[in-house]
């Protein structure tokens, strides 16, 4: 239990720093009364517009009725559309996690195999082969395997539609237009997770109680099961919920070329018309992400690790 | 090789809406309910999508829209007096919108005779009170100051009867239909926006134009249908739906044209070839006023004070080979001052490209090797021209540091108070006057962070704006133009062609010079 409270501590004293980093943006990356005003505006309506956006109080007056009013899920209205911030972070996360959660179940369900198998098969040409190819994935910027995806698979085959998000003529079309951004947002996860369950497994499958196993006869595919991978998930949990939340919070790139209406288009859009309430409820939210991630993640650990579970 | 075209109708929902739970649970929901049976598409209906780049988050306000895109999606819904291009023809030119006809009774009144018998999108007649409503608007106090085009000394809109307004202005205004064709003129239908704040007002769009927006999603589209009852469809005419779709990469959209999922779509001189090989695109490079320069900030270094230092960097630039590149090879298009045809002066030529006379005239100043530390990029499409002028510079010895795109929350800062560097843009003339093309140089009227001010300058600019002898207004003009070619702010390079990927099902579409506005009224889709 104070392990639990301590983690959760810590968490919102995260969420505390990332709240207030979303309120200093306002002061750091531009005048959002500019932005909302004409060029030709004379002081006096930039003075108006100031004190209609309460932006002319003083500062700690500011940040204290910024902060009152995040812990209760209120940022406000957005500049740009004047809907309730909250409400369209959580559309937009709603459709961002269209793509990241098939995304990092893609990334998983490859990862873990190929994973054990390189290293189980190690300097074989297996090995060989899944360590470029995820060097590959590592290493390819996302931009640009997006734009050859469309090239290859809508321009050139026909087979796939190359963006969009279309929910109102079926199952298999939606599907169809979700696969491409999907592969491509778990592509990094991917490899990332691959190599470490390589490399995780390969440092297991040293260890003495392997050996133990192996001396005792037990059947080669039980020892890799039971002794190695699950050693192995220790750390790979750990990657899997920072790369969750880096899917979640990385995918403007993806979603832009894609033309998918998520997260990471709201992020971009907002912060070149300096729409404050959305950057910072934004910022907040992905900060809770990733503590709630990591929270889990910690937590699985009791499931997965004896040792922390009696401590 | 098969190619497989996905339907043209896409994503049709509603109004955003709000969703309660977050993250998976979300997705499971959204995900179920497309389980159910697909929503029954109208295939008779003839659909047109043209594709947008750009955020619009302002479409029912035409006065406070602020990016190019923005004004385009406006021109849907709502007319202005006169309209100053016909994109079934291409031709520019003032004709009538929702004037038929006006005189100038004296110097200071224009009389206008109104359209009879149309209705704005509610079913509200169109009338002289709609007209002075509509700028009285623009220029009550308490309006959120816009990029008013309609920047003119207007005292009272008078209305004579229902279909007739005289507007009075304090001075002569010899470019008066021209402003009035631009957004800042657009008719607003009184009774809806009287009740509405200005921020509200934004995304509540209420005018008479030829489509009327029924459903959008913010970033994603902006659905349109025909109004039936618009008073300017002609025979060919048969679009149903308009829709907007916002993708903002440009290979994007290219691709969905090429697959044939859209119709209408912005194109980059590196993507031309592939839409021109693809069967059922054509691509459109329509003439421009949209301006590729790169304006000095005299203020950076000292060297650039001295107009020798101006004049060299102008003589250094190749721009023959720049418009080769760029603008594909029509030489007509390089620019002598910020003045576009065909109010250019008859007399001046281009600078041409002399980089042994720039380094004389660097060398004559003093400053072979000024510094200049970087150059501000105000937008992505200013980006080729911006570091083709840096190499060219550096090519003669001055010191250009990195070229690099400033972010447009900074920018539109940076440019308001004046402290942009050296900076690169493309701008639209907006409208073709001399007044509208010199409008970003004059010290008075325009955030100018050329810091390039010149009294005399500004006081013939002044007199320009009032003069109404064509005569006198040429001698003004022709000066003006002088005072930039000799003393620079700038270097003025070339008319950046407006280039579109089109599919062959569309017909009666060009683009606007502007790059501001869109005939739609005019696009149809061809019998296939």
């Amino acid at each position: 239990m104070y392990y639990l409270l301590n983690r959760i501590a810590q968490g919102l004293v995260v969420i505390f720093f990332a709240l207030t980093l979303g309120f200093l943006l306002v002061f750091v990356i531009g005048d959002p009364v500019l932005m909302r005003v004409g060029e030709d505006a004379s002081q006096e309506m930039i003075d108006r517009y100031r004190q209609m956006m309460g932006l002319d109080r003083p500062i700690i007056v500011q940040y204290v009725d910024f902060m009152t009013r995040a812990v209760q899920g209120d940022f406000g209205l957005s500049y740009r559309s004047q809907q309730d911030v909250l409400s369209l972070l959580l559309e937009r996360l709603s459709r961002s996690a269209e793509l990241a959660i098939p995304a990092i179940i893609l990334a998983l369900v490859v990862s873990i195999p190929v994973g054990v198998l390189s290293a189980i098969k190690r300097n074989t040409w297996i090995d060989y082969v899944a360590r470029v190819l995820a060097l590959i994935g590592q290493a390819a910027p996302q931009f640009w395997v997006a734009i050859m995806a469309i090239v290859i698979f809508a321009v050139a085959l026909g087979w796939m539609p190359s963006s969009g998000r279309v929910t109102d003529q079926g199952f298999w079309t939606y599907v169809a237009h979700m696969a491409m951004p999907t592969f491509v947002l778990a592509l990094t996860p991917m490899a990332y997770l691959t190599r470490m369950m390589r490399s995780t497994v390969l440092e297991v499958i040293n260890e003495d109680y392997v050996r133990t196993a192996r001396a005792k006869g037990l059947a080669e595919h039980r020892i890799i099961y039971y002794h190695a991978v699950r050693n192995a998930l220790v750390p790979y949990v750990t990657l899997t919920a920072l790369q969750v939340g880096n899917v979640i919070a990385g995918s403007m790139v993806v979603e832009s070329v894609f033309s998918w209406p998520g997260l990471g288009r709201l992020f971009m859009n907002s912060i070149r018309q300096l729409d404050i309430p959305v950057v910072a409820g934004g910022l907040a939210l992905v900060a809770v992400i990733y503590v709630v991630l990591n929270l889990l993640a910690d937590l699985s650990y009791t499931l997965l690790d004896p040792r922390v579970r009696n401590k | 090789m098969f190619k497989r075209k996905f339907p043209l109708q896409r994503a049709r929902r509603t109004l955003p809406t709000t969703l309660a739970a977050a993250g998976t649970a979300a997705a499971s929901l959204a995900l179920a309910g497309l389980l159910a049976a697909p929503a029954i598409a109208d295939d008779d209906k003839i659909s047109i999508t043209y594709v947008m780049h750009e955020a619009i988050d302002i479409f029912g306000d035409p006065i406070r829209g602020s990016t190019y895109d923005e004004h385009r999606a406006h021109l849907a819904q709502f007319e202005p007096l006169v309209y100053d291009f016909d994109g079934r023809t291409g031709e520019s030119g003032i004709r009538p919108g929702l004037a038929v006809d006006w005189e100038q009774t004296d110097d200071l009144t224009w009389r206008f005779h109104l359209r009879e018998g149309v209705t704005f999108h509610n079913g509200e007649p169109f009338n002289a009170d709609a007209v002075k409503f509509s700028i009285d608007r623009v220029f009550d106090e308490d309006y959120p100051g816009a990029d008013k085009f309609l920047d003119v000394p207007i005292t009272e809109v008078e209305v004579i009867d229902d279909y007739t307004v005289d507007i009075h202005t304090s001075d002569p205004v010899p470019i008066m239909l021209e402003r009035l064709s631009r957004n800042g003129a657009f008719i607003l239908e009184p009774s809806h926006y009287q009740d509405l704040s200005h921020e509200d007002a934004l995304t509540s769009p209420m005018g008479t134009g030829p489509y009327r927006l029924v459903d959008y999603a913010t970033d994603e589209h902006y659905t349109f249908e025909a109004y039936e009852d618009y008073w300017g469809w002609d025979d060919k005419s048969n679009v149903d739906e308009m829709r907007i779709l916002m993708i903002p990469e440009i290979s994007t959209s290219v691709a969905e044209l090429m697959t044939g999922n859209v119709d209408i779509v912005r194109l980059t001189a590196d993507l031309v070839r592939p839409v021109e090989e693809n069967d059922g695109t054509d691509v459109i490079v329509a003439p421009s006023l949209v301006r590729a320069v790169v304006m000095f900030n005299l203020t950076v270094d000292e060297c650039l004070e001295d107009a020798r230092v101006r004049q060299a960097l102008n003589y250094a630039v190749d721009r023959p080979a720049m418009i080769d590149a760029f603008a594909f090879g029509n030489q007509e298009l390089a620019m002598k001052t910020m003045v576009n045809p065909p109010n250019d002066h008859p007399d001046l030529e281009p600078y041409p490209f002399d980089p042994d006379r720039a380094r004389e005239l660097l060398a004559e100043a003093g400053c072979e090797s000024f510094e200049i530390p970087e150059i501000d990029v105000m937008q992505p499409q200013a980006m080729e021209h911006a570091e083709a002028t840096a190499q060219y510079w550096r090519m003669v010895g001055v010191d250009v540091g990195s070229v690099s795109l400033v972010d447009p929350a900074i920018m539109r800062e940076r440019w308001m108070d004046r402290s942009l560097g050296v900076h690169a843009y493309t701008w639209s003339a907006a409208e073709n006057t001399p007044e509208t093309d010199m409008y970003a140089i004059s010290d008075s009227r325009q955030r100018n962070s050329t810091h390039w001010d010149r009294p005399e300058f500004e006081e013939m600019y002044e007199e320009l704006q009032r003069t109404v002898d064509p005569d006198r207004r040429n001698e003004l003009n022709y000066k003006l133009q002088e005072m930039q070619y000799e003393d620079p702010p700038g270097t003025f390079l070339y008319l950046r062609p407006i280039v579109m990927g089109v599919s062959e099902r569309i017909g009666g579409y060009l683009p606007h010079p502007s790059m501001l506005m869109e005939d739609w009224r005019a696009i149809y889709v061809k019998e296939e």
